[in-house]
């Protein structure tokens, strides 16, 4: 489509020098996208496996609490757990990925997990909880390369569009643009020719 | 010595329990086997094992129930009906006390909990034992010990002290009050007991005390929890446990070859290297214990079969919880089974 602008010399220039910019933004645009897609499917593979061992450790803690909650006293795990002892600190920082603030989660746990005596509690209870305490790191893992996905994927396609409006839109305008003014100026030029010479011819006769 | 009163101090001599041990014995008849147990392993959901247990004892209980994810109401009308009956047939004061304490210290840890470090004045109920919750609470908020008993008076006095200090931690008020009650109950099995009493609290000791011993090993608390966790009156010294800490798991069994507990000590040991569960060992410790208190199975009077009952009536609930959790939350059968204890 062509735009709407008056066809002279100078907006051609102009719009020479805007296609240009576009050619080189589409490119840079382009390689932007290549590269955020590449981190992408690397971290996609990574949380794959993530995911996985997240879930098998998560389930397999569970199970474990469950069994050894069930082996103990009704009340006994509610009241063991009345008041925990161990504090789990989450510090978040930035990094930047290709214009991208992705966070980076650093969990640190404070204290023990074992806020109870040995009598009426046992060993299983101990074990389940810390399989817990070691799941919950993964899962600050987990969270922390989602979350990176995630805006990756929001990057990837506001992205992908502006690449697609640069390619499909503005770059085909540009050209048909100057490709009009181009024309209609070599149309000016031989109309301005042909009346010269027909200016000529006339003063000659004279 | 009277013959009568060593008559009392004698296991399964005492008379005065004839009728107790007469429907003591008529209600181990009706306990689950181990058949049952193993069709209830067995089954493939909750609702299946459910069917299985109306065929039992429980079936009356099994009818009211609507859905099988409420088994747990099973196992507290049980519960319930567990208890009626102990204070129907005890009738000493001194083993009454001493079997209620149980929960007057399990109350006592939630109590302080919830008083002490949570300084929260929320009401709380629980299984009464021998004191009112009310009584345990008004003696933590208003620092009142002198309310309580005397041996739970110390313990209470203990905490009240540490929380002065600012010095009191959960796992704190659980050692204290855990040392507080093993003191309790082997000073009155030597007090008042037969020669079975004071056996059973020494092994129930040892039991709790390697049951500890493995934990340390594993878990490696502070120097301070180390030195408060275990307790005496057992028949293997604290001072043996605390050797063996740091001792490679392959001389374990060795190091308690002279004990009792060698075989518990080998196979809980190997399994816990093993799989690093403690499934294997807790079903060890207490097969270990149901199966010292099968012993009273050949006791014509006394109360020692009342206090057998309680604990292989109170084992078949926790069998039945670890089934029915098991089945509803889809516990792997192999897990169930490798912690699965013996029937009594």
């Amino acid at each position: 489509m062509i735009l709407d602008i008056n066809p002279t010399r100078m907006e051609l220039l102009r719009l020479r020098k805007r296609i240009v910019i576009a050619r080189r933004g589409h490119k840079l645009l382009k390689d932007k996208q290549d590269e955020l897609m590449r981190q992408l499917i690397d971290l996609i593979r990574e949380i794959r496996d993530l995911r996985r061992r997240v879930e098998r450790e998560l389930t397999e803690a569970s199970q474990r609490f469950l069994l050894a909650k069930a082996a103990l006293r009704p009340g006994t795990i509610e009241g063991s757990l009345l008041v925990p002892t161990a504090d789990l600190g989450l510090a978040v920082e930035r990094r930047h990925i290709m214009n991208i603030r992705a966070p980076v989660f650093a969990a640190a746990l404070t204290g023990t997990i074992h806020c109870y005596g040995y009598l009426g509690t046992s060993g299983e209870l101990d074990a389940s909880l810390l399989a817990l305490q070691n799941a919950m790191k993964l899962l600050v893992e987990l969270a922390q390369k989602e979350k990176t996905i995630q805006l990756l994927a929001d990057e990837i396609e506001k992205t992908r569009r502006r690449v697609n409006a640069l390619e499909y839109v503005l770059i085909p305008d540009l050209t048909d643009t100057i490709k009009y003014i181009s024309m209609k100026l070599s149309e000016m030029e031989r109309s301005n020719l042909s009346r010269l010479m027909r200016v000529k011819e006339i003063v000659r006769e004279h | 010595m009277s013959r009568w009163l060593r008559s009392q101090r004698t296991p399964g001599q005492d008379t005065r329990y004839a009728f107790a041990v007469g429907r003591i014995r008529a209600l181990e008849a009706r306990l689950l086997d181990s058949a049952r147990i193993d069709r209830l392993l067995d089954a493939d959901d909750a609702e299946e094992a459910l069917r299985i247990l109306s065929d039992s004892e429980y079936g009356g209980l099994v009818a009211e129930l609507a859905q099988a994810t409420q088994f747990e109401s099973i196992l507290t009308a049980e519960e319930d009906r567990l208890w009626r009956l102990f204070n129907e047939l005890c009738l000493d004061g001194w083993l009454r006390d001493l079997i209620l304490s149980r929960l007057d210290y399990a109350n006592l840890k939630v109590l302080s909990r919830l008083r002490l470090i949570l300084k929260s004045e929320e009401p709380w109920s629980a299984r009464e034992g021998g004191v009112a919750i009310d009584v345990l609470s008004e003696a933590l908020t208003e620092r009142t010990p002198a309310l309580l008993p005397d041996h739970l008076a110390s313990a209470v006095g203990v905490l009240l002290d540490s929380e002065s200090e600012g010095r009191l931690s959960p796992r704190q008020t659980d050692l204290v009050l855990d040392h507080a009650y093993f003191a309790f109950l082997l000073q009155q099995a030597q007090d008042h007991g037969t020669t079975f009493f004071i056996q059973f609290v020494r092994v129930w000791i040892d039991l709790v005390n390697i049951e500890t011993f493995f934990r340390m090993r594993y878990f490696r608390p502070d120097l301070e929890t180390v030195r408060l966790a275990f307790h005496n009156g057992g028949t293997i010294p604290v001072s043996h446990f605390l050797a063996l800490l740091d001792e490679p798991p392959e001389v374990l069994g060795h190091r308690f070859y002279a004990t009792a507990y060698f075989s518990l000590v080998e196979h809980g040991s190997a399994a816990l290297e093993a799989t690093g569960s403690f499934s294997r060992l807790e079903k060890l410790l207490d097969d270990y214990l149901i199966d010292f208190v099968r012993r009273t199975k050949v006791y014509p009077f006394g109360s020692e079969p009342l206090i057998a009952y309680l604990l292989a009536k109170e084992h078949e609930l926790k069998m039945l919880r670890m089934i029915f959790m098991a089945k509803t939350v889809h516990i792997r059968e192999a897990a169930l089974k490798h912690r699965m204890p013996e029937v009594y």
